[in-house]
């Protein structure tokens, strides 16, 4: 469990996190969502004890992360892509964080393996590619069989496979009651790995919810028409419905796709398309986002 | 601390880098050594010095071990450098959080490197000197191998002294060349300074101390600040 209390950040002027109070419970897969400079990597960093809180607080099961003894055994974390001396091979890079935590030179090779990097872990870091430096960090994060995983941007340069290896992992760690956070800027990777999303904007909590809620709630009814949709929209009209039209494309929310069809039966409108367009994470998020930047702007304008 | 230096010894030593630096430390301090003695031989041989003229050893591995504090500090902030122009730094930092302990660690493995580089090169540049002196070597009154051994115990002590202000320099400037500059200059750039005032600098005392006179407290006392100025920045620093 990571908690965040009153948690605040700034870099000189700039206000990287602004009171952000969430928690993120074990069990489950949180993801961590916001545009750039949103304050994710601070969140992260602040998690981490890399960065000190301006104010406010941040631990992890109730501890500040500086306060823990052979942290990586509580908390695993991959943040930054090629964080690796590209001279050094994978197995001395991760030796030498497991030294410094007491982890056995056998549970190095395990998580080499583990990540599939067993055949190269002798090798110079510095031929890896992307995916294979994405592993390197995993292995990193899982060294110390950690309670506690995050990850910052981790399907980054992962083929298909490796992308496909990385949900199923996070899925089981989060099962067997782990916490693990994990930042993407890739909405659709989180729509299908993440249980619960944190949203931030501008260094602010936007919104902490299961991604359910976020996603596929009130999908808008589409309809497609090579006839006047005018009669159609008159007809919703009248049942208390507010639809949209656009040229030869209408556009209805909280109707079941049945009704709108049964109706244009009636109208005798011929039907190109007909379906109920799923609200995308993406559309939710800019919604949220859109919402914080009018929020932003209005003391600004009051000023004017 | 023991977890923290087995870490930093084996990673310190799992790259290329630090081992050509050592290698040119153990060349560096004998080669010029040699090529000073060299010096006074053909000045000599041209009646350029009296034919009588005597050297000691030490004379001329002043300079080279001068030389050679420049090669080492190359060697001292590379395990501090490298780790923040790789971003390793960071994971490091999440390993062990109490940062003074990650520097502590990397400054023990680089100044017990030094210590013995030192032991070894400082020897073997005196005893090469006198090998090459000959006639011209001022008299050992306890004889070659102890004036060789002295003089390599204190090029020892002022590498190891030397590695230790150059680890904390590194950890407070983070950039490779600009931590090198300064420590070529507090190393022995400095040196220019009136008498006066360079023995109070790092380099004037590492020269003082080699020479063979009195005690490097002066040494002692800079790497000593310089540690707890750059684990006090380290700890309050983001990382």
């Amino acid at each position: 469990m990571i908690t965040f209390a009153h948690a605040m950040k700034r870099y000189g002027p700039t206000t990287a996190l602004d009171d952000l109070t969430v928690t993120v419970r074990p069990g489950r897969v949180t993801g961590l969502l916001g545009p750039n400079g949103a304050g994710k990597s601070t969140a992260l960093r602040l998690a981490l004890g890399l960065d000190h809180a301006t104010a406010g607080a941040v631990t992890v099961h109730g501890t500040p992360y500086r306060a823990l003894r052979h942290p990586l055994r509580t908390v695993g974390a991959h943040v930054d892509a090629r964080a690796f001396h590209p001279g050094r091979s994978a197995r001395a890079h991760l030796t030498a964080l497991a030294r410094y935590n007491r982890i056995s030179a056998r549970r190095v090779d395990e998580v080499l393996g583990l990540v599939g990097l067993s055949d190269v872990a002798g090798k110079r870091a510095g031929g890896f590619s992307l995916g294979m430096a994405q592993r390197l960090g995993l292995a990193g994060a899982l060294l110390g069989d950690p309670e506690v995983v995050l990850l910052d941007e981790p399907v980054n340069g992962l083929d298909t496979d490796g992308v496909l290896w990385l949900r199923g992992l996070l899925r089981d760690l989060a099962d067997q009651g782990r916490t693990v956070l994990l930042s993407s800027h890739l909405l659709s990777e989180l729509e299908v790995t993440a249980d619960h999303v944190v949203v931030l904007g501008r260094g602010r909590l936007l919104a902490d919810v299961p991604i359910a809620d976020l996603v596929g709630r009130d999908a808008p009814v589409v309809v497609r028409t090579p006839d006047d949709p005018a009669p159609l929209a008159h007809a919703l009209v009248a049942s208390g419905h507010h639809p949209q039209v656009d040229g030869h494309a209408l556009t209805v929310e909280g109707v079941d796709v049945e009704l709108v069809g049964d109706l244009a039966h009636a109208l005798s409108l011929r039907l190109h398309h007909l379906a109920a367009a799923p609200v995308t994470l993406e559309a939710r998020y800019l919604d949220l986002v859109a919402d914080d930047v009018q929020y932003r702007a209005r003391p600004e304008e009051r000023i004017a | 601390m023991m977890a923290a230096v087995r870490a930093e010894w084996g990673r310190t030593w799992s790259v290329r880098a630090p081992w050509v630096t050592l290698a040119a430390v153990l060349v560096t301090v004998p080669l010029v050594a040699t090529v000073l003695a060299n010096d006074v031989v053909h000045a000599v041989s041209t009646g350029e010095l009296p034919p009588g003229t005597s050297t000691a050893p030490a004379e001329a591995l002043g300079p080279a071990v001068q030389l050679g504090l420049v090669v080492l500090a190359a060697l001292a902030m590379h395990p501090v450098t490298t780790e923040y122009a790789t971003g390793t730094a960071r994971l490091t930092f999440q390993a062990e959080p109490r940062r003074w302990l990650v520097l502590a660690a990397k400054t023990a493995v680089v100044t017990l490197t030094a210590l013995l580089a030192g032991v070894a090169t400082g020897t073997a540049a005196t005893l090469a000197v006198r090998a090459y002196l000959g006639e011209h070597a001022a008299p050992a009154p306890d004889g070659a191998v102890a004036e060789a051994l002295r003089a390599g115990l204190r090029t020892g002590v002022v590498l190891a002294l030397a590695a230790i202000l150059t680890a904390a320099l590194a950890a407070l400037v983070r950039h490779a060349v600009g931590t090198l500059a300064l420590a070529a200059a507090l190393l022995a750039g400095v040196l220019v300074l009136p008498d006066p005032v360079a023995r109070w600098t790092p380099a004037g005392a590492a020269a003082t101390f080699v020479a063979g006179e009195g005690a490097p407290w002066v040494l002692a006392a800079w790497a000593a600040v310089g540690f707890a100025v750059a684990v006090g920045v380290l700890e309050r620093r983001d990382a």
